[in-house]
């Protein structure tokens, strides 16, 4: 019989050969007294070899989605082993869990990212801590420059937030905004998602292509992006019809496009107070939805119209207090004129040393009966402005004007929240660092 | 520091480019190995996402590859496809196993040759965990010696050892080998 050992020195030199390119009939023929126990280990061992042949030319068909959930996974993952980290210290102590949420909120006052719950997405469990420090983040913005910049980054840490969900197959609740860049029945295409609209969608303002959305939805666990609701980014602002050469009508200091589809309420007339809500497309045009002119001057004969102001007097939509009528026997002095500042460039809210150079009172526009000075409007916000989780993309700050510390705002300025400029607010000295 | 362990030191940071190129240079070779394993796309896909799964709970936990990365990628993908098939044999209501021995019930669609490479698949799976790892790297991936050796963290000789008894002992359940 055959030595054991033998014929296994024998078996491994054939596998090389065979791995060299030798024939099974070759090294039989080579081994002639051990073919009989060798030939059926390396027919065996040939069709190892064709079959990885035929298996090494497969392809993963679902390479690209693995990857992409594969990547998902690992940031989610990295964002839940800082939790365990840092959970890990707050049950160490009550005494070091009050310190370290102190530490934490000044690391949010001063701008620092906070990073148990920076790699959160929806669906996790600090996600909403995520967003409420956003909100803080945006309370403490005082400069308005800044404010617009944090919403800007928010709003792109949303679109991230969906990709990573998507990608990752999670069921959430998701929400972002981005242009309607498609639409072919329920299938819409926005700011680069393909979100499905359903029959139980909500949609307000008829958004059209090229309409800037706000989306709120939710995710399936197949990745697809249901929209529970598409609202139509919308600007609201006050103004005196300056012109109104169709289409485009120009409203305070802003071309607003006015067409069929446009609600025009009360008595179109140039020179009138209007109250505009608009939908922003992202090349900053503005589209009229609803143009609301003010008929409280054509109700009182031979009392004097409002007097225009200069400039768009931003409000809070339907929170304005209303116009106080001119009194007859009141006379206002020409200092008692509000005075208007420049309105300055962004960059100068970078400047808070810089102190704004007054400009001329406006000349109001004198229309029929309008013999003596009214007293200029009062529009003052009844609220601050609330901020906003979802940022509107495409509007830098206007008219944000830097008035020096201890300066009362003028009777016509008014914050609009929708705008994210704040013309009362000083500057404060606390940077507020980019999350 | 060599790039490997440079590699497995970002990727133990969760480095997303780290890990980008890891699954890029890794996921097809651990799909085919389990392709050559199991014979199905679908469970070899499932294999792979598995093993890469694991890859990222490893280096959370600091229980991850330390010396050799597709060492370790490539034995958890051995002991997923030994996880899998044991799932297999428990479960009745795939009868996957039944196929060396009911060839009346294959469709008559197969060829021959699918039938024979059915039936070496089946009698790989009566080899050891170890003997079928060596299998699949050296014919599946066509690995070198040395390479797998490093793999396994074996020599040369114990590797060549290891895979000519792996054939013979296929070409004994197969019939074909006294």
């Amino acid at each position: 019989m055959m030595n054991h050992e033998h014929l296994e020195a024998i078996l491994i030199e054939c596998l090389e050969a065979l791995e060299a390119g030798a024939t099974v009939e070759e090294l039989l023929a080579r081994y002639p007294a051990e073919a009989a126990q060798l030939g059926p280990a390396l027919r065996v061992a040939a069709r190892l070899s064709g079959w990885g042949d035929k298996t090494r030319s497969a392809a993963p068909v679902a390479f690209a989605q693995e990857r992409s959930a594969f990547l998902a996974r690992a940031a989610l993952m990295s964002g839940e082993g800082r939790l365990v980290v840092r959970l890990g210290w707050f049950l160490r102590s009550r005494l070091v869990m009050s310190l370290l949420v102190a530490l934490a909120v000044l690391i949010a006052i001063g701008g620092g990212v906070f990073g148990v719950s920076a790699a959160s997405v929806p669906g996790d469990p600090l996600y909403g801590v995520k967003r409420s420090f956003e909100d803080i983040q945006l309370s403490f913005a005082r400069d308005p420059v800044q404010r617009v910049n944090m919403e800007e980054t928010f709003l792109k840490r949303r679109v991230e937030e969906v990709r990573a969900v998507q990608s990752a197959r999670r069921a959430a609740s998701i929400e972002f905004a981005g242009p309607v860049e498609a639409r072919e029945g329920q299938n819409w295409e926005i700011g680069g998602f393909v979100v499905q609209v359903t029959s139980d969608t909500l949609i307000k303002d008829s958004p059209r292509v090229g309409s800037l959305v706000e989306v709120t939805g939710h995710t399936l666990s197949d990745g697809q992006i249901i929209a529970d609701r598409i609202e139509t980014e919308g600007v609201n602002f006050a103004g005196v019809v300056q012109g109104m050469n169709a289409p485009v009508w120009i409203i305070g200091d802003k071309r607003v496009t006015v067409s069929k589809e446009t609600r025009i309420t009360g008595t179109a007339r140039l020179g009138a107070r209007v109250e505009v809500h608009a939908q922003a497309f992202p090349d900053d045009t503005l589209l009229a939805l609803k143009i609301e002119f003010d008929d409280s001057d054509l109700s009182l004969p031979g009392k004097p119209t409002a007097t225009p102001q200069p400039n768009s007097t931003p409000t809070l939509p339907h929170k304005r207090e209303p116009t106080r009528a001119p009194e007859a026997t009141e006379t206002a002095e020409p200092d008692e004129m509000p005075q208007p500042t420049r309105t300055p460039s962004p960059h100068k809210t970078d400047e808070p040393g810089e102190t704004p150079e007054p400009t001329h009172p406006p000349e109001p526009t004198h229309l029929p009966g309008a013999d003596r000075t009214p007293e200029p409007t009062h529009a003052k916000p009844t609220h601050p402005p609330e901020p906003r989780h979802t940022p509107k993309p495409t509007h830098s700050p206007e008219a944000t004007g830097i008035p020096e510390p201890g300066y009362t705002p003028g009777p016509t300025e008014a914050p609009d929240p929708t705008r994210r400029s704040e013309p009362t607010e000083a500057p404060e000295p606390t940077k507020i660092p980019e999350p | 520091m060599s790039d490997e362990h440079k590699l497995l030191a970002r990727a133990r940071r969760f480095d997303q480019d780290a890990l980008a190129q890891i699954h890029d240079e890794y996921y097809a070779p651990i799909f085919r190995y389990a392709l050559y394993r199991t014979g199905d796309r679908e469970t070899a896909e499932d294999i792979a996402s598995e093993v890469f799964t694991r890859l990222l709970q490893g280096l959370r936990s600091g229980t991850g590859p330390t010396t050799t990365l597709p060492g370790w990628l490539f034995g958890v993908a051995s002991r997923v496809v030994s996880d899998h098939f044991r799932r297999v044999y428990r479960s009745p209501s795939v009868e996957l196993d039944d196929g060396i021995r009911d060839y009346d019930d294959t469709p008559s669609t197969l060829t021959i040759a699918a039938l024979e490479h059915e039936e070496l698949r089946q009698a790989l799976k009566a080899l050891t965990e170890e003997q079928q790892h060596v299998i699949a790297l050296r014919f599946g991936q066509e690995m070198p010696i040395r390479e797998v050796a490093r793999i396994l963290g074996k020599t040369e000789g114990a590797v060549k050892q290891l895979q000519a008894r792996a054939v013979a002992a296929l070409a004994r359940l197969m019939r074909s080998y006294p």
